[in-house]
């Protein structure tokens, strides 16, 4: 659940003074989508992502001459004058949750994280959001399968449900209750075996509803 | 000796030897019993040459599976215990030579048609096979039967542009990860969406690897679809990728649980549509490969309607619906 189980740690960094075509190369190179800005002690200055150099390089419906000149320019620019100095961290405890939440409120794409020290320690992107959000659902997990149960409102209904699989030796590996926008809740189950049906009718003879998606 | 076309069978007495526990396992030697029994009584049977089964190699099983999962299955059938990893994956004594046999079935066929004594052989084996993965069995298979076949015929007959479609209910996730890595090979599957079915895999995303990028094509269906949807992807979706393809050889993994009466999936296909794809597939392998193909049983667990299936398959082989009979 911490970022920094799911962080790409000792990301490459560059510093404000490398040239824009520099920093260009190496997201290029790296397929990175973001670099963090560090100074000589890795202390965080900024962040400069891939949207800031299409942004800053020259349009390709200039003239060639205007684009020539324009790269001229920009090959003298460094990082630091277009980098986002203020840019959204994350610390290597914070959760994914936060870095959910972090995401959804700033809208970026990608987050240094950086220790007490202010030292920047990795990389979060929203890839390794998802990649981990995918683990934790355990979606597309080989042997595995969800099975949707209607929450009817039964006091102790998840650990009904625990017993009934555990008694019948069902491995399963979550089990998440959800309430609608409607008041309803539902409850879902993802459980590693292929006898579906067979789940299905065991949970139905203990009076569960089992979620039938509709075509 | 009839001018209607023919199909060789390719199975075995060995493989009612693979028992599960009893009925109360789907994948019992009676769904064997009750498709032999269809096809006997089948207006088709003149047309049907059965043969029976030799065992795969070790050679042919290590091309596609790790010999640490070959040693470990074999260990853990002699130290008698149930099943392999999971419940769902029952075995007995003979199950590691039965499955072994199954494997075979696929290499026997090849052989027959690149000798070209057949050109169209359906292999009625069990344990079934697409969900086994190199190193470890799931979903009730333990060989990937399926991945043994295309890795000989690649090797042995230098056949690299193999196509497999697969239209059992269930995402074959042992072909495609015996596949995805390749260029050579295709790997075609119309399967339950992997969020409401076994075996949580086969995306739509999942379109291989390094090499291999684009040779997987998953078409996962919603709960409930049905024949005609299935037919229209098929048309829209599969075709102009086989054309593009232009196989060297077509395997079919035969799975019969679309069906709207088995409850191993909640997809809708009545029985007429196993008849169309068994006339699909043949026009496919008239195109590409000479008119030869090989279609190996996975899955199907509706004892009261699986054997009609399989026969509706068989005509659709041999050309035959209501229609032409």
């Amino acid at each position: 659940m911490y970022i920094c189980e799911h962080m790409t740690s000792d990301p490459l960094t560059i510093t404000a003074d490398v040239s824009l075509p520099e920093a260009r190369k190496l997201l290029d190179t790296f397929r990175f989508r973001h670099l963090p800005v560090v100074d000589a002690e890795k202390n965080l200055v900024g962040i400069i992502t891939d949207r800031d150099l299409r942004s800053a390089y020259p349009s390709s419906i200039m003239s060639d001459n205007e684009r020539a000149q324009g790269l001229e320019k920009l090959a003298l620019i460094p990082v630091g004058e277009i980098m986002t100095a203020d840019c959204t961290v994350i610390s290597p405890l914070a959760t994914l949750d936060d870095a959910l939440l972090l995401f959804d409120r700033d809208k970026v794409g990608g987050l240094p994280v950086v220790n007490d020290e202010g030292k920047v320690c990795g990389m979060f992107s929203i890839r390794d959001l998802t990649a981990a959000y995918k683990q934790l659902f355990g979606v597309s997990d080989k042997g595995s399968v969800l099975i949707g149960i209607a929450d009817n409102g039964e006091l102790g209904i998840m650990s009904k449900i625990v017993n009934i699989l555990e008694e019948n030796g069902i491995s399963f590996t979550r089990l998440i209750r959800m309430e609608e926008n409607d008041g309803r809740a539902k409850i879902y189950l993802r459980i590693n075996t292929f006898r579906l049906s067979g789940v299905q009718k065991l949970l139905q003879s203990h009076k569960l509803t089992i979620l039938k998606p509709k075509p | 000796m009839t001018d209607k076309p023919s199909l060789t069978i390719i199975t075995d007495s060995h493989y009612f030897d693979h028992d599960t526990g009893g009925l109360e396992h789907p994948e019992s030697p009676v769904r064997l019993e009750v498709i032999i029994g269809a096809l006997r009584k089948s207006e088709y049977l003149k047309q049907l040459d059965f043969i029976s089964a030799s065992p795969a190699t070790r050679e042919q099983l290590q091309a596609a599976h790790e010999e640490s999962w070959l040693f470990r299955f074999e260990e853990t059938v002699l130290s008698g215990r149930s099943h392999i990893d999971h419940y769902d994956n029952q075995i007995c004594s003979e199950s590691y030579n039965v499955a072994t046999l199954a494997a075979g079935a696929g290499i026997k066929a090849i052989d027959l048609i690149e000798q070209g004594s057949q050109k169209n052989v359906f292999c009625l084996v069990r344990p079934p096979g697409h969900h086994a993965e190199k190193g470890a069995p799931y979903g009730f298979c333990f060989y990937n039967n399926v991945v043994v076949a295309a890795k000989y015929w690649q090797e042995k007959y230098k056949k690299k542009r193999i196509a497999v479609f697969d239209f059992d209910a269930h995402h074959g996730n042992g072909i495609q990860s015996g596949l995805e890595q390749e260029a050579g090979s295709l790997y075609i599957s119309v399967h339950e969406h992997p969020s409401f079915s076994y075996p949580g895999t086969g995306y739509k995303d999942e379109s291989g690897i390094g090499e291999g990028k684009d040779s997987i094509i998953n078409i996962p269906l919603s709960p409930g679809a049905r024949d005609e949807e299935v037919i229209r992807l098929l048309k829209s979706k599969v075709e102009p990728v086989l054309e593009r393809f232009q196989p060297d050889c077509l395997i079919i993994a035969a799975g019969f649980d679309g069906h709207e009466k088995d409850e191993m999936s909640g997809l809708g296909y009545s029985t007429e549509l196993f008849n169309e794809l068994g006339q699909l597939v043949v026009t496919w392998a008239t195109k590409y490969t000479d008119g030869c193909m090989l279609s190996i049983l996975e899955g199907g667990y509706e004892l009261s309607v699986l054997g009609e299936s399989v026969e509706a398959y068989v005509a659709g082989l041999l050309n035959m619906n209501e229609e032409n009979k």
